[in-house]
């Protein structure tokens, strides 16, 4: 927990170090006055704590102070994306996940001009993202435009392989924290988290389902890898104990020894 | 074998092994009071032969460039077949030996036994200190994980805050202005060769000049009166009852509390362009550390354990007052008791920062 804390502390100080040098966020923070608005969100955003500043997503001259430079479009200052220009904006990074997203019933209506439909920002926020669960998908959340229960549906389905994938990313850690590599582990489990978590975009659960049953295998195997460290685990502190049984009953003969010889001596006295 | 008794024979007319084991072993008389404090030295042997070994062993693999060296150690303790134990020993023992060395210190303070004519003992020992925690420092960085470039960074930078030479003096440590291959390459041959031949010429002449002087008794007894016992088998057994707790102690670090020595940082390939969140040095460090923090200017903190350094170095010289007097026994024992207090509350303080 500490040491949560104190990572965050740390990004927190180097990012508002890089935000000092960040005209956006000096500006717009002026300008918002006692808020709200994205520059108040922004310190509250997981971007914002990973150090991505403004000008990495909307463009402009982060290092110069005259709003004239700073959001000149013809050098590359985007500005604020319309609705629909939010997936591609968004997937300049989270490339895998626009492309899940444009295969949904979200992105369809989106494209189709329903108004209100989803993009990015409707259930992420556009400057207060937060690590993901599967707790985004709520009633909350969902219920802004329609009713659960498919919604409940899909979170059910995915709920079993986001707890198998948690337990075994925190028996990989242990692992990996013991001294033992599991770098090749780590990127598998990498991949499988990627493959399950776009699906979340997908919204069908009849591709869903699918596509879990084709990363299981995948998993297991990563399962099987990490079963065989954490044995190896085990077994090192069995030979462990057997060391320190063996070193603990030389120190018992020794000492004895060292009291036996004594006893002439102490009796003397 | 009717062979063998003329060829030893025959070696030890020319070398006289039976004469030194008889000398140094079971002629040699040592007080019969000598406590488990006493055995501390013994300890400081074992974990130096366990080092010089273990190093010897890690160095079949050990590659010191910044861009294998990660890779070297990962491979020693992932594929050479009990590498791990070779390399977690070597790490391991590394604190026991700190923790040893402090020990022995620091039972030699409390009975006053670098009085005397044991001052150079207590120099000799001193110099000792310093060497171990020199190759802890140095052997610290050869991983080139994050903790160790970045504690590297932190510790070397101190040196920087002295006005004038600090400059120059964090260049001439480190080769480049930044911790680098250069600085790599200079902590590797201090820490496989300087340090180590070092450590062994100055246990040399410890051991030396504890053979002139002879241990000190115990309990203010008078030497010529105390009853004595032959340090073979007598004293040797107690002094192997202490080296298997030692092992005992290194095994339960190895086994039960890797982090002690491996925490998240330790197991990540440098990375200069990242600082981690919270770089700190290892325990024996911690109240160094604390120290230059609570100290408003850094120099100022530098040349205030420097002071403490000095001292503690000629205190010999400057311990002269009566035993007897109760008066200057009683302003002894406070003052190393808050001492001792006060550096154990400073490396608290400083892991709890």
């Amino acid at each position: 927990m500490k040491r949560t804390i104190a990572a965050i502390c740390l990004a927190l100080l180097l990012s508002t170090a890089a935000n000092a040098q960040n005209s956006c966020y000096k500006c717009h923070l002026q300008n918002e006055g006692s808020g709200p608005g994205p520059a108040h969100d922004w310190p509250t955003s997981i971007h914002f704590r990973n150090g991505i500043a403004c000008a990495d997503c909307h463009g402009g001259n982060p290092r110069s102070d005259d709003p004239l430079v700073a959001m000149n479009r013809a050098r590359g200052f985007l500005g604020k994306p319309s609705p629909t220009q939010v997936p591609n904006f968004c997937g300049k990074c989270h490339e895998a996940i626009r492309d899940n997203y444009l295969e949904s019933a979200h992105a369809k209506a989106l494209f189709a001009g329903v108004r209100p439909a989803p993009n990015c920002v409707t259930c992420h926020t556009a400057h207060r993202q937060q690590k993901v669960t599967l707790d985004l998908i709520n009633p909350q959340t969902c219920g802004q435009c329609h009713s659960y229960d498919r919604a409940a549906r899909l979170k059910e389905a995915m709920g079993g392989m986001e707890k198998d994938l948690t337990s075994l990313s925190k028996e990989e850690r242990r692992i990996f924290l013991n001294g033992i590599d599991t770098e090749e582990e780590q990127k598998a489990l990498f991949d499988v988290r990627n493959r399950v978590h776009r699906l979340t975009h997908v919204l069908d659960i009849n591709k869903i389902l699918p596509e879990l049953a084709a990363v299981r295998p995948d998993l297991n195997r990563v399962q099987h890898e990490v079963d065989l460290k954490q044995k190896e685990l085990e077994d090192r502190r069995h030979q462990g104990n057997i060391l320190m049984g063996l070193f603990f009953v030389g120190a018992i003969a020794a000492y004895a020894t060292h009291k036996k010889l004594m006893e002439p001596h102490t009796r003397e006295k | 074998m009717p062979i063998i008794r003329p060829v030893l024979n025959w070696i030890d007319e020319r070398l006289r092994i039976h004469a030194i084991i008889r000398a140094t072993l079971t002629e040699y008389m040592v007080p019969a009071n000598l406590t488990l404090w006493h055995t501390l030295g013994f300890v400081l042997v074992t974990c130096f032969v366990i080092q010089v070994v273990t190093g010897m062993l890690l160095l079949v693999y050990y590659v010191p460039d910044t861009g294998r060296a990660f890779d070297t150690v990962k491979f020693i303790t992932n594929k050479v077949p009990y590498g791990w134990l070779i390399r977690d020993l070597h790490a391991m023992t590394s604190h026991v030996f700190v923790l040893a060395i402090f020990l022995h210190m620091a039972s030699t303070l409390w009975m006053r036994a670098y009085r005397t004519p044991r001052e150079l003992q207590w120099i000799t020992g001193m110099i000792l200190l310093g060497l171990v925690l020199a190759a802890g420092l140095s052997g610290y960085l050869l991983p080139w994980s994050q903790l160790s470039y970045w504690a590297t960074t932190v510790a070397t930078n101190a040196a920087g805050s002295i006005p004038r030479i600090g400059h120059t003096l964090v260049l001439w440590i480190r080769g480049t202005p930044n911790v680098s291959q250069y600085t790599l390459g200079r902590f590797f041959a201090m820490h496989v060769s300087i340090i180590p031949f070092s450590i062994l010429a100055v246990i040399g002449m410890h051991l030396l000049f504890l053979r002139l002087t002879g241990i000190a008794v115990p309990g203010g007894e008078d030497k010529a009166t105390v009853r004595k016992v032959p340090f073979f088998p007598h004293m040797v057994t107690k002094e192997l009852a202490s080296v298997f707790g030692t092992l005992i102690l290194v095994n339960l670090l190895i086994f039960y509390f890797p982090q002690v020595n491996f925490p998240e940082d330790a197991l990540i390939p440098a990375n200069p362009l990242e600082t981690p969140a919270h770089i700190k040095p290892h325990w024996y460090f911690l109240a160094n550390y604390q120290f230059l923090k609570i100290v408003p200017n850094e120099f100022l903190g530098i040349i205030l354990q420097v002071i403490v350094g000095v001292v503690l170095f000629f205190l010999p010289f400057l311990d002269r007052g009566k035993k007897s007097s109760r008066l200057y026994d009683g302003v002894f024992y406070t003052v190393v008791t808050l001492a001792i207090l006060g550096y154990i509350g400073l490396m608290v303080w400083g892991y709890y920062s």
